[in-house]
């Protein structure tokens, strides 16, 4: 697999471009990230789920209890 | 009453201090031209190709130069500059040289190589006994002077340098007791680095910031990572501000490795992300600094070693692309190696970095 890397030298203040081949190493790291990535998507899904389903519960909540405290 | 050079060694008895000698070189002791000295040795233009010194002083290696003559005085300090051939342009040099040897010091004109559209600057002379400072820059064609660029460097009278008027952001003043004044609305702060006390101001003008820009990358094309290179953290201050914009599409899931650590286990990221009712957060076994994956428009941060450990730490933040949907996410990284030094970053993302996106590094 080749990966494009744009490298840039500090101290020259030159830009260079190099098309470089993934050790197995690093598309074994490739691999391992995407997984992690899918898995954190997967739970930013299910907790946003989770917090509408909190947020409706307590948006209710919170009119009686505001309905509640007209009545007083 | 024109130009000194104090203290030289006397021959003979000459030259004789005074006490007023020694008390003029006390009221302007700093390094760089002496703030609030009468004029500052500005450099104004007098005639077509004639310039103007105005009355100040300055010190360099522990010589104080005084040029106490008003521009409007007896005898003001004027210098007249060669005009260029016909066509072509020059860069000329006001410098005030100390000459050891013959006891001189004085404002002088370093003549620059002509050229038909790039001319360069002259070489300034630097040796134990014989060295040169510039006060400006002087373009000139084959009539007149075209621009006046101002090079001093300000040093702030009776307390140690602290920064130059050249990097005061335009909501800051100075005035001639050295005291800082913000308009209102505004904030900044001095901090302490290696380098001595530096002013942050967080709405700067980056091209004027006391630490500058070290690195800037836009990209031409796509591309799996940006490496910037032949980086020392050490030398620039200890801390890096990164910022990463301009992406056409929504940056994802964006790695920072340091050095040659390119393993992303060696990595820990923690996010937490508000949106205004709730707060969620999560780990993970990567250098993540960004990102949403549904839409995000920059990602910026700081990067340091820590002081006591080692670990390099870096701190970032992004928020949601749309104004009406404001989500943010806070970031933090450490690695599980330690460092003596940042030498070299290395950015990916998950679905590469896009045509259009910038990267900017600078130095606090």
């Amino acid at each position: 697999m080749e990966i494009k890397e744009v490298i840039y030298n500090a101290k020259t203040k030159k830009t260079e471009v190099r098309n470089r081949v993934l050790s197995k190493d690093e598309i074994a790291e490739r691999d391992k990230a995407q997984k992690q990535m899918e898995d954190e998507q997967l739970m930013l899904e299910f907790l946003r789920e989770k917090e509408k389903a909190e947020k409706k519960e307590k948006d209710a909540e919170f009119e009686a209890w505001k309905a509640k405290k007209k009545r007083k | 009453m024109a130009e000194h050079l104090r203290f030289v060694d006397a021959t003979n008895g000459s030259p004789y201090y005074d006490s007023a000698a020694f008390a003029q070189v006390e009221e302007v002791k700093a390094d760089g031209v002496a703030y609030g000295y009468l004029n500052k040795l500005e450099v104004i233009q007098y005639g077509a190709l004639q310039v103007k010194v105005k009355d100040g002083a300055m010190v360099s290696k522990g010589r104080t130069y005084i040029q106490d003559e008003p521009s409007d005085g007896a005898s003001p300090r004027i210098l007249t500059l060669e005009a260029a051939q016909a066509g072509y342009l020059r860069k000329d040099m006001i410098v005030v040289e100390f000459d050891l040897q013959n006891c001189l010091g004085a404002a002088k004109i370093i003549k620059g190589v002509e050229d038909l559209t790039d001319p360069e600057l002259p070489n300034l002379t630097d040796e134990p006994n014989l060295w040169q400072v510039c006060l400006a820059i002087v373009d000139v064609d084959d009539t007149a002077i075209i621009n006046i660029e101002d090079k001093r460097v300000i040093g702030n009278r009776r307390t140690c340098p602290v920064f130059s008027e050249d990097i005061s952001a335009p909501n800051i003043r100075v005035n001639d007791n050295g005291k800082l004044y913000l308009n209102d609305g505004d904030s900044a702060y001095l901090r302490f680095s290696d380098n001595g006390l530096k002013l942050k101001v967080p709405n700067r003008d980056e091209t004027k910031m006391p630490g500058g820009l070290v690195a800037e990358v836009v990209l031409d094309a796509d591309a799996s990572s940006i490496v910037i290179d032949n980086l020392d953290i050490n030398a620039d201050g200890g801390t890096y501000e990164f910022c990463i914009s301009g992406q056409s599409t929504s940056i994802v899931h964006t790695e920072l490795l340091i050095n040659n650590d390119v393993t992303g286990s060696n990595y820990y990221s923690e996010w937490i992300r508000g949106n205004g009712s709730t707060i969620l957060a999560y780990r993970n076994n990567l250098p993540y600094i960004g990102a949403f994956s549904d839409s995000q428009s920059c990602i910026d941060g700081t990067i340091y070693l820590n002081p006591v450990s080692g670990h390099a730490v870096m701190q970032s933040s992004c928020a949601l692309r749309a104004s009406s949907n404001v989500e943010k996410r806070i970031y933090g990284v450490s690695s599980v190696n330690t460092f003596t030094n940042i030498t070299k970053l290395t950015l990916t993302q998950a679905d590469n970095f896009k045509v259009g996106t910038t990267l900017k590094i600078f130095k606090r």
